[in-house]
């Protein structure tokens, strides 16, 4: 499998290519094939989030208010670089994503701008947007059935949902903050992380999302229900800061916190559903891996781990030297791997079998022969014994 | 014991003469064996070949050479890290600000005078209880502090120290145990104001790694030799001692160490990104339950 990572120490990315089992930290174990190092910069220019576009272009963002554009063919070759995004050095970029309706990406940083790339025609100048004047953006998505909506959120900055109409976010819907606590005081805001749930069946103005806060908390949206969230609960002491969809598995959600955890849960219910366990620092980023259900996990004990959605099981750790900031699965051909490896087994055996009964094939007859008189002389003996009674 | 031995002594029902034959055969046989020992310095010393070959035949097992494989040990830093500005720029001497935790007693105060004795260029200012950790560090880097050490006092017994590095973190948590006092240790001499040197040992993991140059970061890069003070941290089995001592070059060979003090023991319990931030790496108690398995 091939697993790619961003290096924030070394401001660089990693191509991880290793077999299924890989485990760094026993020496037995199967070793990563090749831990190779691309597009190196400096820590102050480390790479924050990474997509692909197609299969022909990695766009990252980096700190400092870059966006750099590399060919995913030529060995991440630098193509395009985007500069002067954000503020100031501490506006760093909090979301990148491809929307797959206009097939533009979208990039935002935490004093709300939005910045517009065509990665068709990267000569076009990115075109900058302004979210509605609010707190500290912390996350910002897209919908991915309704090209022009985007929802928004930070600290204290609650839920928004905006449209994009004439390079002009109009807003939608507004979430309303959850009730007053049992001591009559207001619950603090502060949204880590969005995803949409939209489906095709859905009415065009109802709007189901998903978030998890600062606070520990997972709240569900349902615009055609209520303002507030239709589910609240706090699942964990400490704040969560990655949300990801299990996609087949119904009202299930995999998030990370800022401690050790990373966890499934059912944000219906609100319970965990079970833990990934392994890691001994914050985990930064996940991937899922639809085609064969996997995890990838990095963040700040510089482990990249692979984990199996359904079983919770463990089967890459590979040590990378630095924090890694995102992480994404490339390719797992586990099931060609194995399908070859029982093809072989199976070929193997054949022809083991064959040179076998080529050998045997004299030693079987005689054998048989033996047998079968064996079996007349019994039935004489038995024939005899009766004829005396 | 052999057999005829041991029943011998079941035999003898006085239990003053039992003793005494008991310590009678001890005696006998510790002194073969001080004989065997003289003989064999004495034919090592003509020929050391053998103890060479007596040396690599037999190595004790010890939990460090059974240690658990770690992929870190002595793996090169790659990248940059917090703490590369102090290595960068060698003019800029580190600052550091002293406070204890809210309610604090005498002890607390006693331990933060014996920081401020040992690490040069500090500034002890009262814990006031409405600022709580993440403010006081905003405070001194406004100030150009490069580190904040928060004393942890509890029933009247320092147990733990939290070191921040300024501005930008990481956040290091350490429990502190077995604190011998200055006045405790006999003959303890006192330190002067000169910097000491520094010596790190066996911090080889990346983990280590981290926390050696935490404590690299609290000194200036340049020690007064003059000073002849010295000040060690040694790891072993993930326990940090602290000792301070001052040598004397007592003629070409030889070398005298005086004792300064404070003698304690620091166990790394947390490291967090930033201020108080994610956490790097937290200490379970379940990391303890592999005696053979260590981070730092």
């Amino acid at each position: 499998m091939k697993i790619l990572a961003s290096a924030s120490d070394s401001g660089s990315l990693k191509e991880i290519v290793c077999p299924r089992g890989t485990d760094t930290s026993i020496q037995t174990a199967p070793q990563p094939i090749s831990i190779t190092t691309y597009c190196k910069e400096t820590r102050s220019t480390r790479i924050l989030q990474f997509i692909l576009y197609e299969t022909k272009y990695l766009i990252a963002t980096r700190a400092g208010g870059s966006i750099c554009v590399y060919d995913l063919l030529d060995s991440y070759k630098l193509v395009h670089r985007f500069l002067g995004f954000g503020q100031n050095s501490t506006d760093l970029f909090v979301s990148l994503f491809v929307n797959p309706l206009d097939k533009l990406c979208y990039s935002c940083t935490l004093s709300g701008q939005v910045f517009v790339i065509d990665p068709a025609d990267l000569d076009k100048e990115a075109v900058k947007l302004q979210l509605p004047p609010s707190n500290s953006v912390e996350c910002f998505v897209c919908d991915s059935i309704r090209p022009d909506i985007f929802a928004y959120g930070g600290k204290e900055n609650d839920l928004k949902v905006v449209k994009l109409e004439k390079d002009q976010f109009q807003l939608v819907f507004k979430a309303r903050n959850v009730p007053d606590n049992r001591l009559d005081l207001r619950e603090p805001v502060w949204v880590k992380k969005i995803e949409f749930l939209s489906e095709d069946s859905d009415n065009p103005d109802t709007y189901k999302l998903i978030i998890v806060t600062g606070y520990g908390q997972i709240r569900y949206y349902d615009s055609s229900e209520s303002r507030r969230p239709s589910f609240n609960f706090k699942v964990l002491p400490d704040a969560l800061i990655t949300l990801k969809k299990v996609k087949g598995e119904p009202s299930h959600i995999i998030c990370s916190d800022i401690k050790t955890t990373t966890a499934k849960f059912d944000y219906k219910t609100g319970l965990m559903q079970g833990k990934f366990h392994g890691t001994v620092g914050c985990t930064q980023a996940l991937d899922i891996f639809e085609p064969t259900k996997l995890l990838a996990t990095g963040g700040l004990d510089r482990y990249v781990r692979c984990f199996d959605i359904a079983s919770r099981k463990c089967f890459v750790k590979v040590y990378v030297g630095t924090h890694i900031s995102d992480v994404m699965v490339l390719e797992d051909n586990w099931r060609e791997q194995r399908e070859l490896k029982k093809k072989k087994k199976e070929r193997s055996k054949k022809t083991k079998s064959e040179s076998e009964e080529g050998e045997e094939d004299g030693e079987s007859d005689s054998d048989a022969d033996d047998l079968w008189s064996k079996l007349e002389e019994n039935l004489l003996k038995a024939r005899k014994k009766r004829k005396l009674r | 014991m052999p057999k005829s031995e041991s029943d011998i002594l079941k035999k003898i029902r006085n239990k003053e003469l039992r003793r005494k034959i008991y310590a009678q055969i001890q005696n006998d046989k510790t002194k073969e064996r001080l004989t065997l020992r003289k003989e064999r310095a004495k034919e090592e010393q003509a020929h050391p070949e053998l103890k060479t070959k007596r040396l690599e035949e037999n190595v004790p097992d010890t939990i460090e050479s059974k240690r658990v494989y770690d992929e870190t040990v002595n793996a090169e830093i790659e990248g940059e890290d917090d703490f590369d500005e102090y290595f960068k720029d060698l003019e800029k001497e580190p600052k550091i600000l002293i406070t204890t935790s809210a309610h604090a007693h005498k002890e607390a105060y006693e331990f933060a005078a014996m920081l401020i004795e040992i690490f040069p260029n500090c500034t002890f200012v009262k814990r006031k209880r409405q600022y709580s950790m993440k403010e006081m560090a905003g405070y001194c880097s406004n100030r150009e502090f490069t580190h904040l050490i928060v004393i942890n006092e509890d029933k009247k017994v320092v147990n733990g120290m939290t070191i921040m590095h300024l501005p930008k973190g990481p956040t290091f948590y350490f429990s502190i145990g077995s604190l011998v006092q200055r006045k405790q240790i006999s003959g303890h001499g006192r330190p002067t104001d000169h910097i000491p040197e520094l010596i790190l040992n066996n911090f080889t993991t990346r983990l280590g790694k981290t926390v050696s140059r935490l404590f690299q970061s609290l000194l200036p890069h340049k020690p007064e030799f003059k000073g002849r003070q010295v000040i060690t941290l040694h790891n072993q089995r993930d326990f940090i001692f602290f000792r301070m001592h001052r040598y004397v070059f007592k003629d070409n060979e030889r070398v005298g160490l005086q004792e300064l003090g404070p003698e304690f023991t620091l166990r790394l319990r947390r490291i967090q990104n930033g201020i108080k931030e994610e956490v790097d790496w937290e200490f379970r108690p379940d990391m303890d339950r592999d005696k053979k398995k260590f981070y730092l």
